[in-house]
């Protein structure tokens, strides 16, 4: 057994309306039976209805008085209402949070727990996990009137997705349903599952999603790669809602061009606006009305700065770009998560329609992405 | 007043979670509880909550309990603590009965929270966009600003040893006291005394020679909110106290300097944070800065620590607080009183805090 399968403790936090949190936790309580010795459960209930509905802040702060009071546990999962739908992991020096099927959007819940990392130094967002019904799963993001976006939404704002039940769905629904996925989002891996068992605990947990890390992780290619096209933008053509992924190349950059850089994301994250370099300002007049406002709900990238002193000792650095809806983060990370000099950022979310990859260029003054 | 780091109306849902059992020996380990003695909430006693009514039976049997409706019940006995078997941090301890509430004039314009305490407005507004002010809205914003600054170095000027906290002359000058049943809160100042971070609420304790004390003022006068405070010495304080009030006043004016067209609000805290821990101060995360003008509390949300993901950038119009809470040590935690407002120091260390 690897040392993750053997963690002793696992919060489970229901955030689930009351008639039905009795049923789930009697679910719950089920399987920790199931494995007596490996994992012992609890089961807490939070008061106030949906938790991305109520507040930020009483999900973030239940978590952190349930550690502080208890802080043995290695991992909280914490589950949200209704639909069989995606999730989230909050880690926590061994600790996760686990978010799965809540009614409003995951980005809101995500970008909380994000938001919230440093009021503790011992949780901090792990991942979104989202689960994917192999069999109804279509109907859920392809009906448009089905609340629209949200199975869409979800899975775009997912880490890790699990496309469940592929024992009872037909491999061609199973196949759909995946390419479907892949395209929403490329940047999420997708593992099939029956009965929602996950073979090895370290694919959902200690995803680290939102660290430095495991970023270059990311899919390199895409189901509609060409070879070893570098320099090609990949677009995605089978969309769901307007929501796909967008895969930009980012070459070297100079210190300068990586404030620049900086600057293109508080705009298009902050203020949904693609920034142009002053010459081509008329860009922005020709976006006819009708298409959807650009709105990214995940992005990540990396890149690396070249040092532009002549002898000089270092290199340059490379940067990690992790964001959820409008709120982002670049770090600096060691030079072994380099990438190789092939930098990239990825975008999900509705940006059909707008020049987004012809806006990076121009904003930082390169012409080749 | 600060605001809880996220959006506003967790503050009760938040504390109230934070209210274990009041039992002396509970048998359940002290759980958060939410059975309330009866007796407390007629006697107006808050916090007085026990797990199950076995823990309240037997507390209520042991007299323990009792005594604290017998210290409520006494006219002639003085101050006491409703929560006697609450784990304080530091030496702090409330001294009720509060005063009563006080009544504001029919003709004085109150913001829409004054009622039932839920401020509608505010929480209707948390996910619209930034307000920019116009030129009208900006004078009058400034105009409640100088009566906010006015009250407040009033209040001050009250500050020594053996004064109560001072009752800010906001009604006289035609404002509401924006604190005053703010999420029912209630009184109509904020006053942290010490190992308070904020949300301290006025009692009948006196000030005593070498306390710090924080002075909270908000008013809301025609239409609009100010909200400003300071940390005084009371008497003669020790070094470090002095230490603590001027490496605050400092992180609140680093963070004032920064602010123009164009600044990025995640960069206030990357100003405050350095000079605290220069100081071997932290600064408390818990609570934010955050906007303020026709509602006492809204976007944006102005973290103080460094390791920020604040959104946005400031724009001409925009109108919001920075007030750096910033506490002696390492330690940012923060605690309530069963109170469910009183913030204090999980170490008992003080606190002190600016707000511009």
């Amino acid at each position: 057994m690897s040392p993750i399968m053997n963690f002793p403790k696992v919060a489970v936090i229901m955030n689930e309306f009351a008639d039905s949190a009795d049923i789930e936790s009697r679910t719950i309580n089920v399987t920790s039976a199931d494995n007596p010795d490996a994992l012992s459960e609890e089961v807490l209930e939070l008061a106030n209805g949906c938790l991305c509905c109520s507040i930020k802040d009483s999900g973030a702060a239940a978590i952190e008085k349930l550690m502080r009071k208890r802080g043995r546990f290695d991992y909280i999962l914490l589950e949200t209402t209704g639909l069989a739908d995606p999730g989230q992991h909050v880690r926590d020096c061994g600790m996760t949070v686990f978010l799965m099927g809540c009614r409003c959007p995951t980005g809101p819940i995500a970008s909380m727990f994000w938001e919230n990392e440093s009021m503790s130094d011992c949780i901090y967002l792990d991942g979104v996990v989202c689960v994917v019904d192999g069999v109804f799963g279509l109907e859920t993001i392809g009906n448009p009137d089905h609340d629209l976006s949200l199975g869409a939404r979800q899975i775009a704002s997912s880490d890790v997705v699990l496309l469940n039940k592929c024992d009872i769905a037909s491999q061609s629904s199973i196949e759909y349903t995946e390419r479907l996925i892949r395209s929403l989002n490329v940047a999420a891996t997708t593992i099939k599952t029956i009965k929602g068992e996950v073979a090895d605990l370290r694919a959902i947990i200690g995803l680290a999603a939102y660290a430095s890390a495991p970023f270059v992780e990311i899919p390199q290619s895409s189901p509609h790669e060409h070879g070893e096209d570098e320099g090609h933008v990949h677009v995605h053509d089978d969309q769901f809602d307007g929501i796909s992924s967008l895969v930009i190349p980012l070459p070297s950059l100079t210190a300068s061009q990586g404030v620049k850089l900086d600057q293109w994301l508080q705009s298009v994250l902050w203020e949904g606006q693609l920034p142009w370099h002053t010459s081509l300002e008329q860009h922005r007049s020709v976006l006819p009305s009708l298409i959807p406002p650009l709105e990214i709900l995940r992005c990540k990238g990396i890149y690396s700065t070249r040092n532009e002193e002549p002898h000089a000792q270092r290199s340059g650095n490379t940067y990690v770009i992790q964001g959820v809806r409008n709120l982002y983060e670049i770090r600096a990370v060691g030079d072994n998560e380099s990438p190789k000099g092939q930098g990239k950022l990825v975008l999900i979310g509705r940006w059909k329609g707008h020049p987004v990859s012809q806006s990076l260029s121009s904003w930082l003054g390169v012409s080749d992405i | 007043m600060s605001e809880p780091t996220s959006t506003p109306s967790t503050v009760t849902t938040v504390t109230s979670a934070v209210i274990l059992c009041q039992s002396d020996n509970c048998a359940n380990g002290k759980p958060p509880a939410r059975l309330e003695c009866p007796t407390c909430h007629k006697l107006g006693i808050s916090g007085s909550f026990f797990c199950e009514q076995a823990c309240f039976k037997q507390n209520c049997r042991s007299k323990s309990h009792k005594k604290v409706h017998d210290a409520a019940n006494s006219t002639v006995a003085g101050p006491f603590n409703p929560f006697p078997s609450f784990r304080f941090t530091g030496s702090l301890r409330p001294a009720y009965p509060l005063s009563p509430r006080r009544a504001v004039p029919d003709h004085i314009p109150r913001p829409d929270y004054a009622e039932d305490g839920i401020p509608y407005s505010e929480q209707k507004g948390y996910s619209a966009p930034i307000k920019i002010l116009n030129e009208t809205e900006k004078q009058a914003m400034r105009v409640a600003c100088r009566l906010g600054r006015e009250v407040l170095d009033l209040a001050a000027s009250h500050v020594k040893p053996g004064t109560l906290s001072y009752m800010p002359p906001t009604i006289e000058r035609g404002a509401y006291p924006s604190p005053l049943n703010y999420r029912n809160f209630p009184k109509s100042v904020c006053t942290s005394v010490n190992e308070v971070i904020c949300h301290g609420i006025p009692d009948q304790r006196k000030l005593v020679e070498g306390d710090i004390v924080n002075l909270d003022i908000s008013l809301y006068y025609n239409g609009f909110h100010a909200d400003l405070n300071a940390t005084y010495p009371v008497g003669k304080v020790a070094e470090e106290s002095e230490i603590l009030i001027r490496t605050t006043r400092q992180c609140l004016d680093e963070a004032i300097k920064i602010c123009r067209p164009g600044a990025l609000f995640r960069d206030l805290g990357k100003a405050i944070e350095p000079i605290a821990r220069a100081n071997g101060c932290s600064v408390v995360r818990m609570y934010t800065g955050h906007g303020i003008h026709n509602l006492f509390h809204c976007l944006p949300n102005i973290p103080h620590y460094a390791k920020n993901k604040a959104t946005g950038q400031m724009k001409e119009g925009m109108c919001f607080t920075i007030e750096p809470m910033i506490n002696l040590g390492k330690n940012y935690d923060v605690e309530h009183w069963p109170d469910e407002w009183t913030a204090v120091t999980v170490d008992g260390k003080r606190s002190a805090q600016f707000e511009e």
